[in-house]
């Protein structure tokens, strides 16, 4: 089982090492896989490789910030937005409230999988489904629920007095925590789903076996639960760092519109600018650092499946 | 068992998907060859476009036996598709604030109405065609000061009054590349003992001020004045209008300083393959009987000179007295120094916000 | 034995409680929202109607909208089902050279900033001089579902030892007779979580559909953030309710008197 849970691990991420280092001789797959992949690759270069080289092209365009003469080509806008305080700061910022978003969704999603899995005859799948509900809803409607319940004189404010834990209004919207509690919430019903998916598959006779020579709950969570639904943990990081990367409208209406992302930098830039050079810029950046994270956790991933 | 009968629903799952699919894709199309003239409007969905519903469409399609289609979305949004598809965009007729289409003049994106399609412009007020025979101003509207009438007791009446203690920090104000904020800056400028061509007293005036929330529409800070957050807010006078007769607990003032005055602005692409029938659509925007209906519904001014509003209309619209104490900018040189102050705003006030 | 009730529960009782009322709370918050008289949204509540509901009658472009959404979400999870599960079964079935950039490349529309993707296949479009169309909306759509897909059916394909496969293919099963005879079957779970997931994440997509709608292809998410920059009010709660109630009875019709399992 343990091998299948890697299998997992390796086919959502990046397979060992060894086989990405070897040099490439001859085909790069057998004729099947081929033949599999082939429809996918040819779509998502006419859909996805085409108009990401066109955002490519448009970064090295000159943004009319920087005045340069008609013509120029280059690398100024990444020079100017790697020397301007404010793009670093959004840019650490996007980074931050990610990580922020991640940790928290793991803490929340790990022990409701858990739950979810340990009662599984209660129907766990409808459990599932219903906490994946509110995503129906769209981001825009569920966006201005939070609006609603985090706003100064707002209820959870109210709550918070009347708790004790505050004695005047917190202001969480216009701060970044707003947008974290919005994102943790939207990316909670995916990390669980894969959390939960990951727990099916630790085997039930390998508890079993723990439990029989005498190991305590906590020691069997420890030692054989926790480590063996790792991958999936991570591959749940992963997928809720890629959501709150991309989104867009939960900073844009729940940041105040003072604490920009990278997202909502990019979507003002085009729509208010109509600056694409710059917007496609950013994009670019964003991109970087997005693809550095994720194959960063991937590796981890896969590390962890090869020590297995 | 359960699995053959699973199987057949999830067979049939996906083949009503293609079906339904196929139809839609090749259905689309055909809506448009049916019809003998189609005129498509790019403009705002919501109100504006309830408005050419109501208010013109039956007229039109009946006069002039075509049929009005709507590419509908925020201004910049439109105006981004319109620039990028250039001589294959699709759109007839273009309805914005007067910002983008100096930009569109600007890069030759628009082209010159032909007035004798127009009659109606010889009506209208000398202030009602700013873009120089680009296009056509249809309404006016002037941004101003928005109050909440139960939490503010001393309500603000000039633009210096954002800066006040109790306001500043409970202010909702346009966004950093909201069309107005070029303005905002001009006349913050202008408090801090700058002007127009000296904005750095301006940057530092707006780096004073603490708001609560930076939007583009006022639907984004109004769930903010409801629970208190916000107080005042900068927007337009419609707007506040609207807001009053569905309960909120708002007024408007015209700063005494003067508010500033936005056009509503139609504009035919260059692009477009119905400038003649564009141009029948423009006449009638600008038909007295329509803008009075407009402003009636919506509260935006009417460019034309002939029309009469009713007093209680036109004490709430850009109209009569009110015209005398609004400021007018130079889009133009605006839009040309536009980048720039978004730039400013960017790297010099918004560190200050967040 | 799994529904062992103890102490232990309790707590875990408490746990879901908290966990349901914070992902389920704000949009709660908006489904009460539309049942209420008031004209302004949000306010306090003063009295229960379906009068917004009804409203969506006075709105047939809401309607249409609706239409073009599931259209463009059937469209865009079909396509992507079509090729993802293929390469969910290359990746599970078989290793191969490049086999970890080649799935990087494939997940990678998760973490792309769409809007600007939107405008650079405008861009792309208008280079090869075409127009803007449904069709086109619905399969850069398909692209951004896909890895739904993909995931989906690999979660359910590890699980499936490939003997089963291989022992029908010494029996002399073919390839096509192996997939739509065993592998389908026994991967319908994963491959109708895929379909669902794929059509959802298409359905609320707003930031991709901005700059490639038409007048006859305006998704709901576009036309509801229309309506929203001009009004506020319970009508558009109402909207976005809608759709997840429909979702909820669509999914217990589904689960209940079809008797598949959406989430295995």
């Amino acid at each position: 089982m343990t091998e299948s849970t890697a299998k997992l691990a390796s086919a959502i991420s990046k397979p060992s090492g060894r086989r990405w280092r070897r040099r490439r001789s001859g085909t790069w797959g057998t004729g099947q896989a081929r033949l599999l992949l082939l429809p996918a690759l040819a779509f998502l270069t006419l859909f996805l490789v085409l108009p990401l080289g066109i955002t490519l092209y448009n970064s090295f365009l000159a943004s009319p910030v920087l005045a340069k003469p008609d013509g120029y080509f280059g690398a100024a806008n990444y020079v100017y937005i790697s020397g301007t305080g404010i793009y670093i700061d959004i840019i650490i910022r996007t980074l931050r409230i990610c990580a922020f978003v991640v940790i928290f969704t793991i803490l929340f999603s790990y022990p409701t999988a858990f739950i979810f899995r340990r009662y599984a005859r209660l129907g766990s799948g409808s459990a599932i489904l219903i906490l994946s509900f509110p995503m129906l809803a769209g981001p825009l409607v569920v966006v201005l629920g939070w609006m609603i319940l985090l706003a100064d004189g707002g209820p959870v404010n109210s709550w918070l007095m009347w708790l004790g834990i505050t004695s005047s209004p917190i202001e969480i919207l216009r701060s970044e925590a707003a947008i974290i509690i919005a994102l943790v919430q939207f990316t909670l019903p995916f990390a669980v789903l894969n959390i939960f998916n990951a727990l099916s598959q630790v085997e039930h006779h390998l508890i079993e076996a723990a439990r029989s020579l005498g190991a305590s709950p906590l020691r069997r969570f420890w030692h054989v639960i926790l480590p063996l639904s790792l991958p999936g943990v991570l591959s749940a990081a992963v997928i809720t760092f890629s959501l709150a990367i991309s989104s867009f409208i939960a900073p844009a209406y729940l940041g105040g519109g003072t604490k920009l992302v990278m997202t909502t930098l990019i979507s003002e830039t085009i729509l208010g600018s109509y600056d694409l050079a710059m917007a496609s810029t950013i994009a670019v950046v964003l991109l970087v650092f997005s693809l550095t994270v994720v194959i960063a956790m991937n590796s981890a991933l896969t590390r962890h499946a090869a020590r297995r | 068992m359960a699995t053959n009968k699973t199987r057949r629903s999830f067979l049939k799952t996906g083949a009503a998907g293609v079906i339904g699919a196929g139809a839609g894709a090749f259905a689309a199309p055909s809506i448009v060859l049916g019809q003998t003239r189609t005129l498509t409007i790019s403009t705002w969905g919501g109100d504006t476009e309830k408005a050419i519903k109501s208010f013109v469409l039956p007229k039109f399609e009946k006069e002039h036996k075509a049929k009005l289609v709507f590419d509908i979305g925020s201004m910049g949004a439109r105006y981004n598709k319109i620039r990028a598809q250039k001589g294959l965009s699709t759109v007839d007729v273009f309805f914005s604030t007067d910002e983008p289409v100096y930009n569109g003049m600007r890069t030759g994106l628009f082209a010159e109405v032909n007035k004798g399609n127009i009659p109606n412009m010889a009506d209208l007020h000398d202030w009602a065609t700013p873009t120089d025979g680009f296009g056509v101003g249809y309404g006016l509207i002037t941004f101003g000061l928005a109050y909440h009438t139960g939490l503010v007791k001393n309500p603000p009446t000039k633009w210096a009054d954002m800066w006040r203690k109790d306001i500043r920090s409970k202010l909702a104000l346009p966004a950093l590349f909201h069309s107005l904020m070029p303005a905002l800056l001009i006349r913050s400028a202008e408090l801090g003992g700058g002007s127009a061509s000296n904005l750095a007293p301006g940057l530092a005036q707006l780096s004073k001020l603490k708001p609560k929330k930076l939007s583009y529409f006022w639907t984004a800070w109004a769930p903010l004045l409801k629970s208190g957050d916000v107080h005042v807010a900068a927007d337009f006078d419609y707007y506040i209008e609207g807001m009053k007769d569905k309960g909120y607990p708002v007024a408007w003032n015209n700063p005494t300083d003067k508010g500033f005055a936005t056009y509503q602005h139609l504009s035919i692409p260059k692009a477009s393959k119905n400038k003649g029938l564009a141009e029948a659509f423009l006449n009638a925007m600008l038909d007295p009987g329509v803008q009075e209906a407009i402003a009636n519904k919506t509260y935006q001014g009417p460019t034309n000179k002939k029309v009469k509003l009713k007093p209680a209309v036109a004490a709430r619209s850009t109209y009569g007295d009110r015209l005398k104490n609004i400021r007018f900018f130079d889009g133009r040189s605006i839009d040309k120094k536009r980048v720039a102050i978004s730039e400013m705003l960017k790297t010099k006030v918004l560190p200050n916000w967040s | 034995m799994s529904a062992r009730i103890s102490l232990g529960s309790a707590g875990a009782i408490a746990w879901l409680v908290l966990i349901y009322l914070f992902v389920l709370g704000p949009a709660a918050v908006v489904i009460i929202g539309s049942f209420n008289t008031a004209t302004s949204f949000p306010s306090d509540f003063e009295g229960f109607t379906f009068g917004w509901y009804a409203q969506l009658g006075e709105h047939p472009e809401f309607l249409d909208a609706l239409f073009v959404s599931i259209q463009i979400g059937a469209i865009a999870a079909f396509v992507g089902s079509v090729i993802g599960i293929p390469v969910a079964l290359a990746l599970a079935r078989y290793d191969f050279r490049f086999k970890g950039m080649i799935t990087a490349f494939i997940m990678a529309p998760l973490i792309l900033p769409q809007i600007v993707l939107g405008m650079a296949m405008l861009q792309l479009l208008t280079a090869l001089q075409l127009p803007a169309t449904f069709l086109g909306l619905a399969l850069i759509h398909a692209v951004f579902v896909m890895p739904y897909v993909v995931r989906a059916m690999l979660s359910c394909l590890t699980g499936l030892s490939p003997s089963v496969s291989e022992a029908a293919a010494s029996l002399g099963a073919n390839a096509w007779q192996r997939f739509l005879l065993i592998t389908l079957p026994i991967t319908r779970a994963g491959i109708m979580a895929g379909f669902i997931f794929a059509f959802i994440m298409s359905f609320i997509n707003l930031p991709l559909s901005l700059f490639l709608t038409t007048p006859t292809s305006t998704t709901l998410p576009i036309r509801m953030f229309a309506y929203m920059e001009s009004q506020i009010d319970p009508f558009i709660a109402a909207v976005g309710s809608l759709t997840v109630i429909a979702v909820i009875a669509g999914s217990f019709f589904i689960e209940k008197i079809l008797k598949v399992r959406l989430l295995a």
